[in-house]
């Protein structure tokens, strides 16, 4: 059953009630409808709220404060710089739940809470915003093919001309992962053997083009 | 023409929505060839290991082909493309994952080189990262926001519905 | 959907993209988008969530 369906059944039952009403008796009846209106004294009622906080705008505030994005990127400063820019107010909880309710009942005592909705998309979407690594990362990856490419010869004066630093950012760029503790030789070999590994990957399963 | 079918049926009614997404079988039959026709952009799954790769590569190539056999049925449209690309089944832990993530950059990198692939075609973020919610969501016939609102899964998803509508909508 | 109401919906290969095929393959005009669409998600209460979500089956 969809809400439509349950509209249309209401409506129908509410018209052969209508027609009846005069009618009907008897005990289980009289207490089956007792329960029936009062759970529709109950739906009635979460309706309403339902309505009017999406009217408000509190609707969407509180699906956002519920929402993925908000457990990700949510935090006590972005709720505090929020009430400071729309209400231009102090938030004072210290605990993120806490910090919450505070931040709707000061949106809804100043009824910001369109603003409060688009502050909080804005901020989640910030937040979920991740720069693309720029030219430096494709430039270390090409290097990483080329290195994959390499004769052993080759290779081994290329690592030679490098310093461990260098080493190491080729490495972090190209998705490996060292400590500390991991000297040149054995980063060389990694790089070696991951850096043959991607070149071969990369042109391995090409479809040759048909021009 | 065959691929023209689903245009045909659904064409009308696309204009009403903001977004309709084609859900594709992980194949290059004629059904799938189809939805490639009508679409404005393809968005590629990428699950981090080498058949996927492979996938990908031949899938790129193929969709470079259809570009051109179908440029003659869609005038002033824009032909198959890929668009966006994103990766599933993540796992932070080792470096099995981010390998076969960085092999996919380079494969993009290289495809983009040889015109195959558009300069426009983005890997999104966050990767979806290995999450048993999400896995369950499918048995509870449920997408993953509701099943486990609170889970790493819908949190994931959300920040790469944003990436997605940013990347589409010309933001960022 | 719920799978037993989804399975009716697409019985026989109707109400679902695979029937715009099955038309086009046999020159009919069987598919109906409105009787295809199903709107939202059903939720285990039994009543829709996510409204502005529109689906047309895949096939059965």
């Amino acid at each position: 059953m969809n809400y439509s369906d349950l509209a249309t059944r209401l409506s129908q039952l509410g018209e052969r009630l209508s027609k009846q009403a005069d009618k009907l008796e008897g005990e289980n009846l009289g207490r089956s409808a007792a329960k029936l209106a009062s759970q529709l004294v109950r739906f009635e009622e979460q309706l309403e709220s339902h309505l009017a906080s999406r009217k408000s705008g509190e609707l969407l505030l509180e699906s956002l404060l519920r929402s993925p994005a908000s457990k990700r990127h949510l935090t006590i400063g972005l709720l505090k710089r929020g009430v400071r820019e729309i209400c231009a107010k102090r938030l004072k909880s210290e605990n993120l739940p806490a910090a919450k309710r505070e931040f709707i009942e000061l949106i809804r005592a100043t009824r910001q809470q369109d603003l409060a909705v688009e502050f909080l998309k804005e901020a989640f979407a910030d937040a979920a915003h991740v720069e693309s690594g720029g030219k430096d990362k494709a430039l270390l990856q090409r290097e990483f093919v080329h290195l994959g490419q390499s004769l052993d010869e080759d290779f081994a004066v290329e690592i030679a001309a490098r310093t461990i630093a260098e080493l190491r950012r080729i490495a972090t760029v190209n998705g490996i992962r060292f400590t500390d503790k991991t000297n040149r030789q054995r980063l060389t070999t990694l790089i070696r053997r991951y850096a043959q590994r991607a070149a071969l990957n990369v042109a391995a399963a090409r479809v040759p083009s048909r021009n | 023409m065959i691929y023209q079918i689903l245009d045909s049926a659904l064409g009308t009614q696309f204009k009403q929505y903001d977004y309709v997404l084609l859900d594709c079988p992980p194949n290059l039959y004629s059904t799938t060839k189809a939805a490639i026709f009508s679409a404005d952009s393809c968005v590629v799954p990428y699950v981090p290991d080498y058949l996927s790769l492979s996938g990908f590569q031949v899938l790129a190539e193929q969709i470079a082909e259809m570009r051109e056999k179908f440029a003659a049925f869609l005038p002033g449209r824009r032909k198959p493309n890929i668009g966006a690309l994103i990766v599933s089944h993540y796992r932070q832990t080792g470096n099995v994952f981010r390998l076969a993530v960085n092999e996919l950059e380079l494969s993009m990198a290289a495809l983009r080189e040889e015109g195959v692939l558009s300069d426009h075609a983005v890997l999104l973020h966050p990767y979806i990262r290995h999450c048993v919610r999400v896995a369950e969501s499918t048995s509870e016939h449920l997408p993953v926001i509701l099943y486990a609102p609170g889970s790493i899964g819908a949190q994931d998803y959300a920040d790469l519905t944003q990436q997605f509508v940013d990347r589409f909508e010309g933001k960022k | 959907m719920r799978p037993d109401r989804w399975r009716e919906h697409v019985a026989r290969g109707r109400s679902s993209t695979f029937q715009i095929f099955d038309d086009a393959l046999q020159g009919k005009a069987r598919f109906d988008f409105d009787e295809a669409l199903v709107k939202g998600v059903v939720t285990w209460t039994g009543f829709a969530d996510l409204p502005r979500l529109h689906l047309v089956a895949g096939g059965g």
